[in-house]
């Protein structure tokens, strides 16, 4: 018997889309990660600039936050662990959304820090727009299936064991 | 499960970061401020006196005859700054003849800064300013952050009428 696809994402066309989501997230992570990391400093001031965060928290937040993006871009791209990773990004995502909503609401005409010293964006409700986008894009892809590529209703290799039934069919399983 | 793994992936990461690069400085509040306030002694002058926020808050729309003036370094100043605020930045400890003469056509100059130091480069502007012959110059109490607390008028970008 056939394994039988759980949502539409399990079936081809969502494979599909499930791997483009997760290159566009990983491609949008790594262009922000680059510049952040090749410049902490400008970060660390960007994210001072939000009134938000005691000194220690903006110095420390300005290593993580590139490090976490580049970790999000390793297992999305790999997919390991890549609807995990997928959750944390879109974590992050809200986090920023709500530091820019509070900045925007507050009269802080600032440059959101965003993409490091590579491109000074002021703050303005597209780029909350553009966080929500990426969100919705991050649940693409936590909501997909674990791996892309089915042959047969088999998944192929991989180091987490899909549940086989008596016959030797394989149930895919889900787990973030 | 896997978000905990990569959170904890990222934690390790970071900390061998810190370990490895340091922490980044933040805008120069310290620095700045010591070679603000070790540069040669400004005496006080008796015109330079405190603007609460309320008081200063409605002033930001007379463009005309009120000046507010940003003592923060650049980055800091082009990071965010009071709507319409003129730069000049305490980074030497003092000021030129062109900043002065840039503000003697205003009625009231008042300036600012973050309140590191005790609002230290603001005041020494201040006195710098009055020094040079403005009349009245005031310091504007709890600086920067206080204004950004009232949702007052804010923005960022370069120093549009600074020589």
């Amino acid at each position: 018997m056939q394994a039988v696809p759980m949502t539409a994402l399990d079936r081809p066309a969502g494979r599909v889309l499930v791997g483009l989501a997760r290159l566009g997230l990983a491609t949008v992570f790594a262009w922000a990660a680059v510049p952040k990391l090749l410049d902490p400093t400008s970060l660390a001031q960007s994210i001072d600039n939000y009134h938000l965060l005691p000194s220690i928290a903006v110095q420390v937040s300005a290593l993580a936050v590139p490090v976490f993006e580049l970790v999000i871009v390793l297992a999305l791209v790999t997919g390991v662990y890549a609807r995990g990773a997928a959750l944390v990004g879109a974590a992050m995502l809200a986090l920023f959304a709500g530091g820019m909503t509070q900045a925007i609401v507050r009269g802080i005409n600032i440059d959101c820090g965003c993409f490091g010293s590579a491109a000074a964006a002021q703050i303005t409700w597209l780029s909350v727009a553009r966080n929500v986008g990426l969100i919705a894009v991050a649940a693409v892809v936590c909501l997909g299936p674990e791996r892309l590529f089915v042959r047969g209703g088999t998944t192929t290799g991989g180091a987490r064991p899909d549940a086989e039934n008596a016959s030797g069919d394989v149930a895919t399983t889900r787990g973030a | 499960m896997q978000a905990l793994r990569i959170v904890v992936v990222g934690i390790a990461l970071t900390v061998a970061s810190v370990v490895l690069r340091g922490l980044p400085p933040l805008a120069a509040k310290g620095g700045a401020e010591e070679s603000a306030t070790c540069g040669a002694p400004v005496p006080a002058q008796p015109q330079v006196r405190w603007i609460t926020q309320e008081q200063a808050g409605p002033l930001v729309e007379d463009t005309t005859n009120v000046a507010f003036v940003d003592a923060r370094d650049k980055n800091a100043f082009e990071s965010g700054h009071i709507a319409g605020a003129l730069h000049v930045p305490m980074d030497t400890g003092t000021v030129d003849a062109a900043q002065v003469a840039m503000l003697r056509g205003f009625r009231t100059v008042i300036a600012y800064c973050d309140t590191s130091g005790g609002c230290a480069r603001s005041s020494r502007l201040a006195n710098l300013l009055a020094n040079a012959g403005l009349r009245d110059v005031r310091v504007l109490e709890g600086g920067l952050p206080a204004w950004l607390e009232r949702r007052y008028p804010a923005e960022a970008g370069a120093c549009r009428l600074c020589p």
